[in-house]
């Protein structure tokens, strides 16, 4: 991750933070943050595609709405390509943001029900190339095949389309700008898993053609899996756990992960795993010093747990885990924090 | 085998919408016995909620309208009864948790306001003589008294700490998950022969989600109850059904015991639902779809329902309805591609 220029990552988010003032008092002046997003690390090599996973509140949407600078972040780099997003002016911003794209988890409501197909993708591209209304037409067609829909599909509106249909909606209208990177929020949660995997599969051939990065937002383990190189686990703003899909999967360590994958119910009536039913919820009370997730937490806890903040550490290549009973590994080679 | 606790015969429901009548059920069959947890599963306006929801006879009539079929509970035709005696029905031996969360729990009222009127509701309906129960019925007071006291068990029953305090809060002062949890301790305290949970998890974080399925699985053993579950969730009916029915554009195509439904998925809609899920050892590229959409419900095709979709269609599929065709005992399809029990009947 040093050296070798090639290797250099096409995404490299350093420490992001994104506090929300907590207003209140009789003078509902601030008294307090709420930590949307602390200190969260991770890199997207071109071409790959990194999971982000956790449940609902965890901060994954801010995440995303953060490299885009649709919230301004309290702190941290965002660097693209080389350039740090946190330093440009928003004219600079507006260049950029083409080159990244946001897909939303509801399809309809992020389509302007007003304007028809051909006007939805054809603005994007008006915005972005300035192309003449011939060759606008033809270019938004290219983009109706590419994401499976179809010429006549070009005058209809929005309302006349089903769920997934408007999801490649959105996707073209992603694709007109000739994107780098897409941030996919949820992009199938709102789809029947016929269609979901339809639209996956769409993605997928799109990754591979246009060597597309990208950034996958998700609480639905099944599909991070199928879809992600590499993993990272939200709890309440902070990162957890990051591996490569494989080892989540298969070597998940961080108590939080081994529940949640323990809880994902398998479309297999034979597979019986030893399930890990977790006490309360995201919301259960947590001090401002200790481990997070110590309300929860099954695992045989040590006493730091409760008074100590686990730091994201890296156990073994590339293995990164933020919890007391992992920092305690003998084998593990000498620790590296995580940014 | 368990005693037939519920079954619905052939049921067509439609309903008038501005351009016609749309064919929401046409012709639902299925059967639960006293203790299963069955599950009836399928996408997006298949017809679930429609189903279960006709249960308890809760649809409005108008707009819409039974046209056809029975629904047997206990041996009785619960179309035929009238509205008063659905109602004393409904109480003795329903439970409902609704999808739609706006008919859930009231944000203006405490849960233990809300909690004893269910029971004091249930208990009040769930008696069928009602001038002997009048005039058995211990005072006003004392009666709240006793509902709060089977309140607090009812909330104890399904996992809420501190329950004696908690049922003093308002809803919004409980998470998602308990929330939940409150709901089915309404739907129980009539303490109904039938649960039906319509989507009970659908809202809910996966760690949530595992702590209520574990909840509704204690209470099948604890209480005897029958759960009619609802869900589009594979996942969710692997882990929690023993029996289960495939619904596809307001018809049953499939109904089997679970562990057989996912090893010998017979028909040709099943096998590509359970296809269509991502799991551990798709590859990338691997994941296959159901090319096409769902029917329109105003005009639907012809035949089997599925047919504008399926990889296997053939001439009879355009015109006629496919009858059942027994796999073995439990595990019924409804597809040209095996022998049809009426042809092979006669
Ligand atoms: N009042 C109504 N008028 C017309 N059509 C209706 C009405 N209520 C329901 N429908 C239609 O009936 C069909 C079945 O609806 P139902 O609510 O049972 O679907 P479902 O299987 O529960 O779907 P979901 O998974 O989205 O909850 C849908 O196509 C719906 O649009
Ligand atoms: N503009 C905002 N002001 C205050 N709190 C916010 C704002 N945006 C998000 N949050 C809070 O930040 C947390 C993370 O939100 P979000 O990123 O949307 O989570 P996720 O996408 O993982 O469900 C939530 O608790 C949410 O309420
Ligand atoms: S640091 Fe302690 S409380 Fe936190 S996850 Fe690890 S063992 Fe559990
Ligand atoms: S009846 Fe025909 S169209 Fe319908 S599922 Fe069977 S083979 Fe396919
Ligand atoms: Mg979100
Ligand atoms: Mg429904």
């Amino acid at each position: 991750m040093k050296d070798a220029k090639s290797k250099q990552p096409i995404l490299d988010v350093k420490n992001l933070k994104m506090y929300f003032p907590i207003k209140g008092g009789l003078l509902n002046r601030k008294i307090d943050d709420f930590k949307a997003v602390d200190d969260v690390s991770f890199s997207i090599q071109r071409g790959k595609t990194f999971g982000l996973v956790g449940e609902s509140g965890s901060g994954k949407t801010t995440v995303g709405k953060c490299i885009l600078r649709l919230v301004e972040p309290t702190s941290g780099q965002i660097i693209f390509d080389g350039a740090d997003l946190t330093r440009l002016n928003a004219g600079q911003m507006r260049d950029q943001r083409t080159h990244m794209q946001m897909i939303y988890q509801a399809p309809a409501a992020s389509l302007n029900r007003r304007m028809t197909i051909g006007q939805i993708i054809g603005e994007a591209l008006w915005l972005h190339e300035r192309l003449n209304a011939r060759d606008r037409r033809k270019r938004v067609l290219e983009l109706l095949d590419i994401v499976g829909l179809k010429s006549e599909h070009y005058y209809r509106y929005p309302h006349e389309f089903s769920g997934g249909q408007q999801q490649r909606v959105g996707i073209a209208r992603a694709l007109a700008v000739q994107p780098q990177l897409l941030i996919l929020d949820e992009p199938t949660s709102a789809l029947d898993v016929s269609v979901q995997a339809q639209i996956l599969n769409l993605l997928q051939q799109l990754q591979d053609e246009f060597d597309l990065t990208y950034l996958f937002i998700s609480h639905d383990l099944g599909v991070v899996r199928y879809m992600c190189d590499e993993i990272g686990l939200l709890y309440l703003g902070k990162l957890v756990e990051v591996a490569d899909s494989e080892t989540i999967f298969e070597q998940p360590k961080h108590p939080y992960t081994q529940a949640l994958i323990s809880a994902i119910p398998d479309p297999d009536p034979d597979i019986t795993r030893e399930e890990i039913i977790l006490t309360g919820d995201i919301h259960t009370k947590v001090s401002d010093i200790g481990c997070p997730f110590a309300p929860r937490c099954h695992a045989a806890k040590v006493p730091a747990c409760d008074t100590a903040l686990p730091p994201l550490v890296n156990t073994n290549e590339n293995h990164f885990v933020a919890c007391h009973l992992h920092l305690a590994d003998e084998d593990a080679p000498q620790k590296e924090a995580y940014a | 085998m368990a005693e037939k606790l519920l079954e619905i015969r052939d049921l067509h429901l439609e309903f008038k919408t501005f351009d016609g009548v749309a064919k929401v059920l046409a012709g639902v069959d299925l059967t639960l016995h006293r203790g299963d947890v069955y599950g009836l599963v399928g996408e997006t306006g298949c017809g679930k909620s429609m189903t279960a929801l006709s249960i308890p006879r809760l649809i409005p009539m108008p707009p819409g309208r039974i046209t056809q079929g029975e629904i047997i509970f206990n041996g009785e035709n619960l179309l035929e009864k009238s509205e008063g005696q659905m109602e004393r029905f409904r109480a003795k031996h329903l439970g409902v948790i609704f999808q739609d969360p706006v008919t859930n729990l009231n944000p203006m009222f405490t849960v233990r306001e809300q909690l004893i009127d269910a029971v004091i509701f249930q208990q009040h309906y769930g008696t069928t003589n009602n001038a002997l129960w009048r005039a058995v019925m211990p005072s006003a007071r004392q009666r709240r008294k006793d509902a709060l006291q089977r309140a607090i068990e009812l909330l104890d029953l399904v996992g809420i700490p501190q329950a004696a305090t908690r049922i003093h809060d308002y809803p919004h002062q409980f998470s998602g998950g308990m929330r939940q949890r409150v709901l089915i301790a309404m739907a129980l305290a009539g303490e109904p022969d039938l649960l039906i949970a319509d989507e009970p998890t659908t809202a809910l974080d996966v760690t949530i989600q595992a702590q209520i399925l574990r909840l509704i699985k204690s209470l099948v053993k604890k209480l005897g109850l029958t759960v009619l579950l609802i869900t589009h969730n594979l996942g969710v009916v692997a882990k929690t059904c023993e029996k289960v029915a495939v619904m596809y554009s307001g018809r049953v195509i499939e109904e089997s015991p679970v562990r057989e439904l996912f090893r010998n998925p017979k028909h040709p809609y099943t096998q590509g639902l359970i296809q269509a899920v991502p799991r551990k050892e798709s590859n990338r590229g691997g994941l296959i779809g159901i090319p096409g959409t769902i029917p329109d419900l105003n005009h639907p095709p012809a035949g089997c329902r599925f047919h504008p979709r399926c990889p296997h269609v053939m001439a009879p599929c355009r015109t006629t309805v496919p009858s059942a065709s027994a796999m073995t005992s439990a595990h019924n399809v409804y597809c040209h591609l095996y022998p049809q029990m009426d042809e092979v009947a006669t």
